[in-house]
């Protein structure tokens, strides 16, 4: 005889049984004919009674008929088609046995007709219940189906499992070789001497800056190209890159130059932009894409301040 | 060969020296050498920086070696290397032309260099009129000839208190210098009294309302108003009626030395 399979973790019973308690007397022979070392659940045994007492009973029979057995062997029968609760029960091992072929083993006891096992193999209610119990006590005995890569060889497994970590070790990495670097800038913040720009790189590749420039719109001061404090190589990930300037060169408005003072003074009015021409990869080295990002001119007030001359000629041809 | 290497670091020279004089930079330090053999007599030298020729607004230069002079002009006199002029006073007996600083965006300073000195006469002007009205005037100074590079044609001004004050250093040869009576803001675009012809050097010149309508009307003729030539009658009786609005009997122009 085989020896019993071990049960998994998850379950309490290696069969549970639903029936009809007008089939009772049939299902207790069978009960009775099942060796001790099986468990299973059976909701009229002093046991189960003890478990569900003062329990939600929907609640319990979802949770054994769904959870808690390998197993269900169902007794249709006419009472059993008619009765409120074998029909939940019976909903529940049905919609298991969708996921789990095999979960339901039927046993037919009368001429019901049950569309739902008209294409399972079921065992007639004539069956002695000692030969039953044999026959549930030898489906729970056989083994369970093994998957097919089961029968495969060592050397295929090997040669199998070795291109599937050569797929996720370089598989990225080629699949990475096509792709480029993907920037934004997301702030833009200023001191004295400098700009500040957070430059997001999300590619896996590389990004080089190729330009900078600070462009004023409507403010009195003319667009200017700024210089990389730093290097212009913006690696994978979230950098602060520094760039400077050493003039601001004010615009004529009102038929003069303004100065710093007047300048100064329309800060809160407008806003600037910073644009960087990026080259998202080296493998393309004529082309570059124009990233921007425009704040408010207050943010960038402290540079602005430094580098824009305090003294403007009074009479600079305008 | 050697004549091609010659000229290909002459020309790698000219392009550095193009490059350095191209910087613009934003800064408040400025650096002046001054050329020419009276540049180690100099005491005392004041940078005057966009024209403002009014002496409270001078700077005056420290020694920084010989012929080499400094100023720091603050963090609010600030200027750009690419919009800004200056020109120099020398103590009490020159000045210089106009010239626009090279900015050194290393160091951060504006870098200038001046020729000392023109071998033309200085005078320092006393104007006063009667009744005191407001008087401004403008410097149209010319590059000098003697200077090498750098030198540019530029506007200086200034404004004469309450009716009198002076006009510092000037020197005819290189630059018109035009009295705006009646204006209280410099105006470099209009007309003046062109006070070359017409200053004396031995004593004062004193010149009634009318004397003053026949001088302007005699430069306009000469070409010498910034206009061409012309006798226009309308510009007389405009002079005349302007003049007498301000209630300007006289205007006393001297020079002082």
């Amino acid at each position: 005889m085989t020896t019993l399979p071990r049960l998994p973790k998850r379950f309490r019973y290696h069969v549970a049984f639903s029936y009809s308690s007008a089939d009772a007397g049939y299902v207790e022979r069978v009960s009775a004919a099942l060796p001790e070392e099986i468990k299973h659940f059976d909701y009229r045994t002093d046991e189960s009674k003890a478990e569900t007492w003062g329990r939600d009973l929907e609640k319990q029979l979802v949770h054994v008929y769904k959870n808690a057995a390998l197993f269900c062997v169902v007794f249709f029968s006419k009472d059993y088609v008619a009765n409120k609760w074998t029909q939940l029960e019976r909903k529940v091992a049905s919609r298991v046995a969708k996921r789990k072929p095999g979960y339901v083993l039927p046993v037919l006891l009368d001429d019901t007709e049950v569309p739902e096992i008209a294409n399972l193999v079921w065992i007639d209610g004539n069956v002695p219940p000692e030969e039953l119990a044999e026959l549930i006590d030898g489906a729970i005995r056989r083994p369970p189906p093994r998957p097919w890569w089961f029968y495969l060889s060592l050397e295929v497994k090997v040669v199998a499992a070795a291109v599937l970590l050569a797929l996720i070790l370089f598989a990225r990495p080629a699949v990475n070789l096509f792709r480029h670097s993907e920037t934004s800038i997301t702030d833009v913040t200023a001191t004295e001497q400098a700009i500040t720009a957070r430059i997001k790189n999300r590619g896996p590749k590389n990004a080089t800056l190729v330009g900078q420039r600070l462009k004023f719109g409507a403010l009195p001061i003319e667009d200017v190209e700024l210089h990389l404090a730093e290097s212009a190589t913006i690696a994978p990930g979230q950098h602060d890159v520094k760039m400077t300037a050493v003039h601001l060169e004010p615009k004529c408005r009102d038929g003069r130059l303004l100065n710093r003072a007047e300048i100064e003074a329309l800060f809160d009015q407008y806003t600037i932009t910073l644009e960087v021409d990026v080259r998202e990869s080296d493998d393309a080295p004529g082309q570059k894409t124009l990233r921007t990002k425009t704040v408010p001119a207050a943010n960038l007030k402290m540079f602005v301040r430094k580098w824009v001359p305090a003294r403007a000629p009074l009479f600079a041809p305008c | 060969m050697l004549r091609y290497l010659r000229l290909a670091s002459a020309f790698f020279c000219v392009l550095l020296a193009a490059s350095a004089v191209q910087a613009q930079i934003t800064t408040s330090r400025v650096s002046v050498l001054v050329t020419g053999k009276r540049c180690g007599e100099l005491k005392k030298v004041f940078l005057v920086v966009n024209g403002e020729d009014v002496e409270d607004r001078w700077i005056r230069l420290e020694s920084a070696g010989t012929c080499r002079w400094t100023a720091d002009l603050g963090e609010e006199g600030s200027i750009s290397t690419k919009q800004s002029y200056f020109s120099l006073r020398f103590d009490d007996f020159a000045r210089t032309d106009c010239h626009r600083a090279a900015g050194n965006a290393e160091k951060l300073v504006a870098e200038l260099e001046f020729a000392c000195c023109a071998d033309t006469p200085l005078r320092n002007l006393r104007v006063k009129t009667e009744l005191p009205i407001p008087v401004t005037y403008v410097r149209d100074v010319r590059p000098s000839p003697t200077t090498r590079v750098g030198a540019i044609r530029c506007t200086e001004y200034g404004v004469l208190g309450a009716g009198s004050g002076a006009i510092a250093h000037t020197q005819f040869a290189s630059e018109d210098v035009f009295l705006q009576l009646g204006n209280a803001v410099p105006q470099p675009k209009l007309p003046g009294l062109l006070l070359d012809d017409i200053v004396v050097d031995d004593g004062k010149l004193v010149l009634t309302r009318d004397g003053l309508v026949y001088r302007l009307a005699v430069q306009r003729a000469q070409g010498k108003s910034r206009t061409p030539p012309t006798l226009s009658s309308n510009a007389i009786s405009v002079d005349s009626k302007k003049l007498s609005a301000l209630k300007l009997e006289r205007a006393e122009i001297e020079v002082l030395k």
